[in-house]
């Protein structure tokens, strides 16, 4: 099911919620959750959310230790413990770090990043004349941004994300908006990007490597010890182009984290 | 289903069917405020009427079929209300939910708890963009979209991501 498709259904469930489908638009979606019982699970959760939303009832999510006993003894799925077992580690490895360690980690991150891996349009003549004049505009941006003028091309690369480019450009260029925010070390910014890039259906595999090896280290700038390691860990079994840097990066972290274990097993563990 | 109980599928046919009754019954909770009992009774009158029909070519499309249940049930509904008390019947004639208010009927208080639990559980982007829903109540789509300066598309992909993250959470607890 494509993205296009999942986003129909989640637009009138939407509408359903708030009340702004006429009686035969309702009928028409309950057949919907008919054919496909999944959506009606969407539904049901999304409404719950509004409920809770409704309610003012906010998750505490700085207090996983309190929480977490009653989550189990609600559920008992076993699973559930050991993950939140190595997310507390985490969390109270995290509060015990130094400055200095702090610093450590952030210093393994890349400095910057080539201006190599930007990445250029395949402009091709089609018949829609607009996709042409967008992957046009984004190799003008490129040039802009070769030309040693960061800011500039990020302000072009922003113009034409509001161009409704299609997902390949537009892959190019929040990859393109990641590596120039991250120079400029707006790390922020940059997350935003590259994280838009791994939500993408149906892009090279290579691209999404890129993406998680870069957000990578955006997390690791940002702080982010422990989503820098499952995205780097995420690198690691792409096994691609940046295998390599990744296993090495994973192996430095896990010595400084002290072998405290996420989610995700360390490659060596394996 | 209608592939299934013409070739005499039964074990398909059931599977079908058991899929589609929780889904007819939230279906009659919430439209025309049915009891969890009442909407189970009228679900299977609704199949006992059905299936013949299928059985004997009336009903041919998959698409046919749907709109023949959520009819079928309705009917069903109305029948059992009208054998218990007539009056009853009247009103809920008169009185269907109001479309705004429909899908409200549906909460669960322990599935509420569960999610509540399920949603601490949330990281990274997941979890800012959740805060950012109970900080901004009335927030659409475009808002998160600039919020977090993603396109709109991206943001409603961000939502149902974190929504499919929660449903498999809840499912495996409720």
């Amino acid at each position: 099911m494509s993205n296009e498709n999942k986003i129909e259904i989640l637009k009138k469930i939407d509408l359903f919620i708030r009340g702004e489908l006429s009686q035969g638009e309702i009928d028409d979606l309950w057949k919907e959750f008919l054919q496909y019982p999944e959506y009606y699970e969407w539904f049901e959760t999304e409404l719950h959310l509004r409920s809770l939303i409704r309610k003012g009832k906010k998750p505490n999510f700085t207090d996983s230790s309190g929480d977490s006993a009653k989550f189990y003894a609600l559920g008992g799925f076993r699973p559930w413990l050991f993950a939140a077992a190595a997310a507390l580690l985490i969390a109270i490895g995290i509060q015990f770090f130094s400055i200095d360690q702090q610093q450590a980690l952030q210093r393994m991150a890349i400095s910057s990043i080539e201006y190599t891996e930007l990445m250029g349009a395949e402009v091709q003549r089609s018949e829609e004349e607009e996709a042409e004049e967008i992957e046009i505009a984004i190799n003008q941006a490129l040039a802009i941004a070769y030309d040693d003028q960061p800011a500039l091309a990020i302000h072009h690369f922003g113009q034409i994300l509001d161009q409704s480019p299609s997902a390949y450009q537009r892959s190019l260029i929040e990859m393109n908006l990641g590596i120039l925010h991250y120079n400029q070390g707006d790390y922020s910014s940059a997350k935003s990007h590259l994280l838009s890039i791994t939500e993408m259906d149906n892009l090279r595999s290579h691209t999404v490597e890129k993406s998680w090896w870069y957000l990578g280290n955006t997390y690791l700038n940002l702080g982010d010890f422990a989503e820098a390691r499952d995205a780097v860990f995420k690198v690691y079994e792409m096994d691609g182009r940046f295998k390599s840097p990744a296993l090495e990066l994973l192996n430095r972290l896990d010595t400084e984290l002290g072998n405290i274990s996420s989610e995700a097993p360390a490659p060596l563990e394996r | 289903m209608v592939y299934a109980i013409k070739n005499g599928d039964t074990q398909t046919a059931n599977e079908r069917c058991a899929e589609a009754i929780p889904i007819l019954k939230k279906y009659l909770m919430s439209t025309l405020d049915a009891s969890n009992e009442d909407a189970e009774d009228a679900v299977q009158v609704m199949f006992e009427y059905v299936i013949p029909k299928i059985q004997q070519d009336e009903i041919n499309s998959p698409s046919g079929l749907l709109s023949y249940m959520l009819t079928g049930a309705r009917h069903s509904y109305y029948k059992i209300c009208r054998d218990f008390d007539f009056d009853q019947y009247e009103e809920i004639q008169e009185d269907l939910v109001s479309e705004a208010e429909q899908a409200w009927n549906l909460i669960n208080e322990e599935k509420e708890l569960i999610l509540e639990k399920c949603l601490s559980k949330l990281k990274n982007h997941y979890r800012e963009l959740i805060e950012f829903l109970f900080d901004h109540p009335a927030a659409v789509p475009d808002d998160i979209a600039e919020y977090f300066n993603i396109s709109l598309n991206n943001a409603w992909i961000r939502k149902h991501r974190a929504i499919q993250q929660l449903n498999e959470c809840v499912k495996k607890i409720f």
